[in-house]
């Protein structure tokens, strides 16, 4: 055996080795299509036609088919291709990129109310809404609790638990699942087959209580993990101290760094506040930043440079880019769910509502009336806001005069929530209008079906879906 | 021993076994071979499992016409080539710098006269550089190569696999050992 040979045989044993038998999906996991018939069965003779002419009888048919396609094409208009579609000679790129998402997936609850049920996964169609496919939890879980996108459009990362449906206490937030420990898989949908499948994220399982947000970085090498320190194993490994904090781990290596912030600060008029991550971890296109909305002294819309591990402090390490005036406010629109940033990096958006002039959420509360409900647009260059997108008037939901969260069951009154936005912030989706979904592309809105089935998951306030 | 079991599933008398449980049983055997062979040729676990997965979703939707399942592995090992040979032309195959470290290809193959603290990440560079230069082969040159010394199949079994004759398999075995120490060598052409 020669040098070459040599190296061939070693190098593709050792890349062989480096898949380990537990990357690879169960049979249960792989959500492979069942066989439609038994095996045991003749195959099917394919073909109208048999003997020896058939060779030339099927040739003199495709020619036919081919000469009546040529035809049509030139007696019939072209028809524009569909919207969304990812393809074409004629898209240029920013076109490509601000295309509508195909696909999206949903927690859905298996039964009524969703916080007492288990929730599986639906891959959903997101123009028509249609159920594309159903994805029940890995046979050692009992219900999925979390989906994230990630930059391909068939893959998401979610999250899968334990199911424990016993009541902890009175307060309704804990008729959930919220304490057990969430364990991420990758989800890949397939749409030739409509099959699925689910690997494991190579990442410790995350201990629930407290677990914010998870997202992961473009290039698919790291996820970031926003936590508070409400969860009692927290608190206990942080020395007792309740913190606000972000980690990004490496999924090359195992490498990880945090950044946390005292949980509670001084607010307004020197009251103790709570220092709340809001919403979702959004990365850049950079693969290293990482946007998040923040309630502490200084509340707004923070930037991180997950390349600072020269300090341990969220608010040293993160930039402010978009102040938020008062509680969540900037200007007059006050943001309430968290920011997504555009991979472009130039912009964040929001969901959100504005608020009378000189109105001061602190002293008279949320505004009772119609108010203006969208996805407020702030540059990141500026701090300011561009836009509110997807503008609607329509009364804020209450309950008891504040905004009750834990209360929707299901998405059909909440909040305006934006779900997704797109490279150039072109196409936008999200809730609105008491909870219809929309799609805001170049400015003109589109309703799409919106299934009540979906669920908002442990934790959240957010329905969970992910594009 | 070879990374992957040649032993085929043994048929089953016909109506025995319901289909899924023989859909389970080749995936509990097969999955993971298949997706190393597929790790090799492209260098991406996700795009392998995709490869495998289609694969599988291909055997099992054509189950009908399968009417003996130890050709089942002949299968899926086909498919997973075919699957392969696919992603590798989507992708763009830009000139990569290949070049192993010279002593490799003097008296010391494995380099284990040199071996220093940084030996593991230097032996982890250079079978990158030999998994990539052999990508950059032609799809019959690449697959000849991996059918034989990764899977150390006989030039008989290569042939049916890639469906072409032992001859050419030879052929193909010599030309892409030959352009593979001419990548590794840093020659472009």
């Amino acid at each position: 055996m020669n040098r070459i040979e040599s190296l061939l045989r070693t190098a593709a044993r050792d890349e062989a080795a480096e898949v380990a038998p537990e990357s690879v999906p169960s049979f249960a996991d792989a959500r492979l299509p069942a066989p439609r018939r038994p095996l045991d069965r003749s195959p099917r003779r394919s073909g109208l036609v048999r003997g020896p002419l058939a060779p030339l009888l099927s040739a003199a048919a495709v020619v036919a088919v081919v000469a009546l396609a040529l035809t049509l094409s030139r007696v019939l208009p072209g028809s524009a291709p569909p919207p969304g579609s990812r393809t074409g000679s004629g898209s240029t790129p920013a076109q490509t990129a601000d295309a509508i998402p195909p696909y999206y997936v949903a927690l859905t609850a298996t039964g009524a109310p969703a916080t007492g049920h288990p929730f599986t996964i639906t891959v959903r169609s997101t123009l028509t809404g249609k159920a594309l496919a159903t994805v029940a939890p890995p046979s050692t879980f009992g219900t999925f609790s979390l989906v994230n996108a990630t930059a391909k459009t068939m893959t998401f990362l979610v999250g899968a638990q334990p199911w424990h449906p016993a009541p902890i206490a009175h307060d309704p937030r804990d008729l959930t699942n919220s304490a057990q420990p969430v364990t991420l898989f990758w989800l890949r949908y397939y749409p030739a087959t409509h099959g699925v499948r689910l690997t494991r994220v190579p990442l410790h399982p995350f201990y629930g209580a407290g677990l914010q947000s998870v997202s992961v970085s473009p290039d698919g090498s790291r996820v970031a993990v926003a936590y508070q320190g409400q969860g009692k194993q927290l608190s206990m490994s942080m020395g007792g101290g309740e913190l606000t904090w972000i980690t990004v781990y490496s999924l090359r290596g195992g490498s990880f760094h945090s950044w946390s912030a005292p949980a509670t600060v001084k607010g307004y008029k020197g009251l103790p506040q709570r220092t709340n991550i809001i919403g979702t971890l959004s990365w850049a296109a950079d693969d290293r930043t990482v946007a998040f909305l923040l309630t502490a002294q200084r509340s707004g819309v923070y930037l991180l440079d997950t390349a600072d591990t020269g300090t341990l402090d969220l608010l040293t390490a993160g930039r402010l880019a978009v102040p938020l005036t008062g509680q969540q406010s900037n200007g007059n629109f006050m943001c309430d769910d968290g920011p997504v940033i555009t991979p472009g990096g130039t912009d964040v958006l929001c969901g959100g509502f504005t608020l009378p002039a000189g109105w001061s959420v602190e002293v008279k509360g949320y505004p009772r009336g119609t108010v203006t409900q969208g996805f407020g647009e702030f540059s990141l260059r500026t701090g300011k806001l561009v836009g509110i997108l997807g503008a609607v008037r329509a009364p804020l939901p209450f309950t008891s005069g504040q905004p009750n969260p834990y209360l929707q069951a299901t998405t059909d009154t909440v909040f305006p929530f934006l779900l997704y936005t797109s490279q150039h912030a072109q196409v936008t989706i999200g809730l609105t209008d008491g909870g219809h979904a929309v799609v805001v592309r170049d400015g003109r809105t589109r309703r799409i079906p919106w299934p009540l089935s979906i669920a908002i998951p442990f934790d959240s306030n957010a329905p969970g879906t992910a594009w | 021993m070879n990374p992957i079991s040649l032993r085929s599933a043994r048929p089953e008398a016909p109506g025995s076994r319901d289909a899924s449980a023989i859909a389970a049983e080749l995936y509990a055997e097969h999955a993971l071979a298949m997706t190393r062979l597929a790790r090799i040729m492209l260098g991406d676990q996700d795009a392998a499992q995709d490869v495998v997965h289609d694969a599988f979703c291909g055997l099992i939707r054509h189950w009908g016409r399968l009417t003996d399942p130890g050709r089942a592995a002949a299968y899926l090992r086909a498919a997973v080539l075919n699957g392969c040979r696919d992603v590798l032309r989507r992708q763009a195959r830009r000139p990569a710098d290949v070049s192993l470290r010279p002593e490799l290809l003097g008296d010391d193959p494995l380099g284990t006269g040199s071996a220093g603290a940084d030996a593991p990440l230097l032996a982890t560079e250079d079978r990158r550089a030999v998994l990539a230069a052999l990508r950059l082969l032609p799809d019959r040159q690449r697959e000849a190569l991996v059918l034989r010394y990764y899977l150390d199949l006989p030039d008989a079994d290569i042939s049916r696999v890639m469906g072409i004759g032992e001859s050419s398999v030879r052929s193909a075995a010599h030309r892409g050992l030959a352009g593979l120490a001419r990548l590794l060598a840093g020659e472009t052409s």
